[in-house]
């Protein structure tokens, strides 16, 4: 044999190669395996060489012999370098790859040297081989061709092999420097697309597992996390995992400051851990949990906004031995990555949910808006209402929205409501066995999810209650609920919850305001208008009946008028003619209330002008008063009246009556009268015939005006106090003033009624006649006032049939004695409102009028007889007037009563 | 009471208005007392015709004007007196005191 027959590769004559079996290429071979395998990090690997026989011989070792068998014998039949993935499927054979593949030809693709295949099996910790991995193989296995090539002219094979190990060492060195750079090269493509995936819009978790995958290979590890701190801030939670044991692990939680990851998480510094097996400050617990031997780690904090969110670890290097600090730096990158991540989608999720937050608030503000416009537009309550439905039926995607106000005092409940769009509208019994009503009665409030429970037959619930439901009870300022609210039939999808509670009670707060404004407004003007209107009246009323009672003749006057309600129906009227003779007038008007004061304001301002006319008679003013009345009247109004005319000298009382009730003459004996006038009341007829009468009174009668209200009042048993009573009860007062036999009467007729209230308008007035002094009145006691007198004097006995000088002589007397007391009396000495009471009496025979003063009292002694000649000597002034009084007069009496002078003139008729 | 003063020839006519009582002599008497007191003619008339009610008052000043009218020695006279103070003056001796005279023409004659 020559030498050459001894080199590994053997060239054929024709032209082909072989490798030669020999047990030192088998060592070699299987060194160059281990070299390979744990460049890349495979499982198995195996050579399959051409040997003499032209069948491909296999050195080393593979799970899935047929499939490498097949792989091989198709790489070798097309010269071609292979990376196949996990998984994927050979054509030819239709078998599914359990492994990852990579297979290289070794030769050249001329066709040459065809010397066999280098195919690895499996890789480590990872699916598939990585394109690094298959470049750097491919390179690898280009290389040990090239020098299984040489080898064919080399000398020996011990130059063969030694050549052979040290070109191969000189190799994986070279290899080793190529997968550096490659590495490198991969490290930084990874990184420059993992931040690129921040800006994608993957969802988070997404997001997190593709940079935490990347991490994975990028370091060569065997696993990697990412933990977050759990919202108690207590512990570490595995939130992604990538590796063999994600599912034993993803369960655990560390608690903070323990372990690796815990401390990272408060120290917020990065750690590598080479040797964590024989490191006291690693978590067993994960380690146990899931089966795993931890023998490095390398970890960094996650810091969003200053706040350590989390931590990521890589766990245990592949190819090697430690993580460097390299890997390191490299790793700090990634946590930032993951950071910005986590950062960015809590800012999204923020501003989405502040976003529908705001959403949801624009939202409310533009339908309080709609609610306060409804407010402000709505005249009525059921309006605002309506308004307020539609809003809330809107706002809350509500198909029944039910508004219920209750009226306690009619037990009603009133329903305003809308159902799908329609407007409902009706009133139901507020006693019932309701869920609604029980709201209001008991003020719950009531949000539920579900709708209605089994059983509930009330006919509101089951109207106004579909599904997910409020009841909100409505109310003022914490009283008792007035009403309630009712939303269901939602038409969007998930129950009501308590934002659309708190979105209802917003709407209902405005909604009440609103309802008690219109409900104040209304009242308010009614009440303003129905006070305003009272007044008017009582003003009215005010100005008709007469401020002050003359006490001034021989009668005493009382009277009492009261109205049942604010304003009276009845009048009456108290007039003195300038002769001294009376007026008495008491009326009665049909209805109330302000048309009715305006009617009788107009009615006895016509009466009062007509009778102060002294010519007329009663029954002419009525007659004259009804006509202008009735002119005026309108809408059936009248009233009834009854007139007197009353002279104090012949004490004669002339009467007329316009449908009234027949007044009363009570007489000194006891027995009583009753004065009946023909007439309709005025303002009923237009041309009305009035016929009343006379009558002579005496002193000790008395004379009772009054109109129905007082006779009319109703016990309890609905009896009526009646005319006869009235009149016993005056008749056994008879010997009260007038005053107070009415003031007596009124008590009465109150205590009758037993607390009801009043009935009718109470009007009496009674006159007392006495025998005094027919006219009388009271002057203040200076000099201006004696013409006064003089005229009072006068008007007293002008139409009284007297002969002018009778007349004369005791007007001139009065005035002497007026002027005595004024000049006399009362000179000298200080009396608040020193003051002459001037009474006349006339009788059939004489006159007499009696002066009353508080002055000093009148010596007749000291007044010495008048003297012309003193007079026009000088010595006297005057001293005319006690004589010509003396003279003029029948007869002057004069006495000192107490404090007072009086002074009596009598003067005879005849 | 007011009053309007006439003079003819050497007679003054003082025609007097209104009531003479206490309360309206007060105002005028001083006034009416210094017309009489002028002393610028030989005789005075006093016209009572709008003079319905005389009181003691009103004598007294008649009375004065009587006196300053002495003290002068002009002639008084009172025309056109009412009954009714005509009958006053009777009462009280007055009517011998005045010359008391029917018309305004017969005082002057």
């Amino acid at each position: 044999m020559d030498l050459h027959s001894q080199s590994i590769v053997v060239s054929t004559d024709e032209n082909r190669v072989f490798v030669r079996h020999d047990p030192k290429l088998a060592d070699i071979l299987d060194f160059i395996l281990g070299q390979a395998k744990r460049l890349v990090g495979a499982k198995n690997g195996a050579f399959y060489l051409i040997n003499e026989t032209e069948s491909l011989v296999k050195y080393g070792k593979t799970e899935n012999t047929s499939t490498s068998d097949l792989i091989s014998k198709h790489i070798f039949k097309h010269r071609k370098n292979l990376l196949l993935k996990k998984g994927s499927t050979l054509k030819t054979k239709e078998i599914v790859l359990g492994e990852s593949y990579i297979a290289c030809f070794l030769g050249q693709d001329t066709g040459i040297l065809d010397l066999g295949v280098f195919i690895l099996e499996g890789i480590n910790h990872f699916e598939n081989f990585s394109t690094q991995d298959f470049e750097l193989i491919s390179y690898y296995s280009s290389n040990l061709s090239l020098l299984l090539r040489d080898s064919i002219s080399s000398e020996t094979n011990e130059d063969v092999y030694t050549s052979l190990i040290t070109s191969i060492l000189l190799l994986l060195d070279n290899s080793n420097i190529h997968q550096k750079n490659n590495r490198l090269e991969y490290q930084t493509e990874e990184i420059i697309r993992v931040s690129g995936l921040i800006n994608s819009s993957l969802d988070i978790n997404s997001l997190l597992e593709s940079i935490m995958e990347s991490a994975k290979s990028v370091f060569r590890s065997e696993g990697s996390s990412l933990m977050l701190v759990d919202p108690t801030k207590e512990f570490l939670y595995f939130h992604i995992v990538t590796g063999d044991k994600k599912e034993e692990i993803s369960k655990i939680k560390v608690p903070m400051g323990q372990g690796i990851a815990g401390s990272v998480a408060i120290t917020r510094k990065p750690m590598i851990i080479n040797d964590a097996v024989n490191d006291p400050r690693v978590y067993r617990e994960v380690d146990q949990a899931s089966n795993f031997t931890t023998r490095n780690i390398l970890a960094a904090p996650l810091v969003v906004e200053d706040e350590v969110i989390g931590i990521i670890e890589a766990i245990n290097t592949i190819d090697r031995n430690n993580f460097s600090q390299a890997d390191l730096d490299l790793f700090l990158s990634f946590a930032t990555s993951c950071a910005l991540a986590i950062q960015k989608t809590r800012l999204l999720t923020n501003l989405e949910e502040t976003n529908h937050t705001l959403k949801e608030k624009v939202n409310t503000l533009a339908s309080l808006f709609e609610l306060g416009q409804a407010v402000m537009e709505s005249h009525t309550e059921a309006d605002l209402i309506k308004k307020s439905n539609q809003i809330i039926a809107n706002e809350m995607n509500a198909s029944i929205v039910a508004t219920m106000i209750v009226n306690r005092s009619k037990q009603v409940i009133e329903v305003i409501a809308i159902i799908d769009g329609k407007e409902e509208w009706f009133k139901e019994n507020f006693i019932r066995d309701s869920v609604i009503i029980e709201s209001i009665l008991y003020n719950n409030t009531i949000v539920s999810s579900s709708g209605l429970q089994d059983g509930i037959e009330d006919y509101l619930d089951l109207e106004f209650i579909l599904g997910s439901h409020i009841l909100l009870p409505l109310s003022i300022s914490g009283d008792k609920p007035f009403g309630v609210l009712c939303v269901s039939g939602k038409t969007t999808a998930g129950p009501f919850g308590e934002n659309d509670l708190m979105l209802l009670k917003t709407i209902s707060s405005q909604l009440i305001k609103g309802y008690e404004n219109i409900k104040l407004g209304i009242e308010m003007i009614a009440k303003k208008a129905i006070e305003k209107e009272i007044e008017i009246t009582k003003n009215i009323q005010n100005n008709i009946l007469p401020d002050k009672i003359p006490t001034h003749s021989n009668f005493e006057l009382g009277v009492k008028s009261v109205a049942a309600k604010e304003v009276s129906g009845d009048f009456y009227d108290i007039h003195q003619y300038e002769d001294g003779q009376f007026a008495f007038l008491v009326a009665d008007v049909s209805g109330k209330s302000l048309p009715a004061a305006i009617f009788m304001a107009i009615s006895s301002s016509i009466i009062r002008t007509l009778s102060r006319n002294h010519l007329l008679q009663p029954d002419e003013i009525l007659t004259q008063a009804n006509s202008l009345i009735y002119e005026d009247s309108q809408s059936g109004m009248f009233v009834t009246l009854f007139y007197i005319h009353y002279d104090p000298v012949t004490m004669e009382i002339r009467y007329a009556s316009a449908g009234h009730n027949d007044q009363i003459w009570i007489k000194t004996d006891n027995s009583y009268e009753l004065l009946k006038g023909k007439g309709a009341p005025l303002g009923v007829v237009p041309m009305g015939n009035y016929r009343g009468g006379n009558i002579k009174v005496s002193p000790g009668d008395l004379f009772v005006f009054y109109t129905d209200g007082a006779i009319e009042e109703k016990d309890s048993s609905q009896e009526e106090f009646g005319l006869e009573r009235f009149i016993q009860e005056i008749i056994q007062r008879k010997h009260l003033s007038s005053q107070q036999i009415i003031d007596e009467l009124y008590k009465l007729i109150v205590e009758y009624a037993d607390g009801a209230e009043q009935f009718d308008d109470f009007t009496v007035m009674i006159l007392k006649f006495k025998d005094d002094f027919q006219f009388n009145r009271v002057f203040s006691a200076n000099t201006s006032q004696i013409p006064k007198i003089r005229d009072f004097v006068n008007d007293s006995l002008r139409e009284r049939n007297i002969s002018d000088f009778i007349l004369e002589d005791i007007l001139l007397s009065c005035d002497e004695a007026a002027t005595n007391i004024v000049m006399h009396g009362y000179k000298g000495i200080e009396i608040e409102n020193p003051s002459i009471s001037c009474a006349i009496s006339l009788d059939g025979s004489k006159i007499t009028v009696r002066l009353q003063d508080n002055g000093k009292e009148f010596i007749r002694k000291e007044v010495k007889p008048p003297s012309v000649q003193a007079n026009l000597s000088g010595e006297r002034r005057g001293g005319f007037g006690v004589f010509l009084m003396e003279k003029l007069m029948d007869k002057v009496e004069y006495k000192r009563e107490e404090n007072t002078n009086i002074w009596l003139l009598e003067k005879n008729l005849k | 009471m007011e009053f309007k003063v006439e003079v003819r020839d050497h007679t003054k006519i003082i025609y007097i208005f209104g009531n003479m009582d206490v309360h309206s002599i007060h105002k005028i008497e001083k006034i009416f007392l210094q017309e009489i007191q002028k002393n610028d003619s030989e005789s005075i008339i006093l016209d009572l015709e709008n003079v319905p009610f005389v009181s003691s008052s009103g004598l007294r000043i008649l009375v004065a004007s009587l006196k300053f009218a002495k003290e002068q020695e002009n002639k008084l006279f009172l025309t056109n007196l009412n009954p009714a103070v005509e009958k006053v003056f009777e009462i009280v001796d007055l009517n011998t005191m005045f010359h008391i005279r029917k018309t305004i023409e017969e005082a002057i004659s």
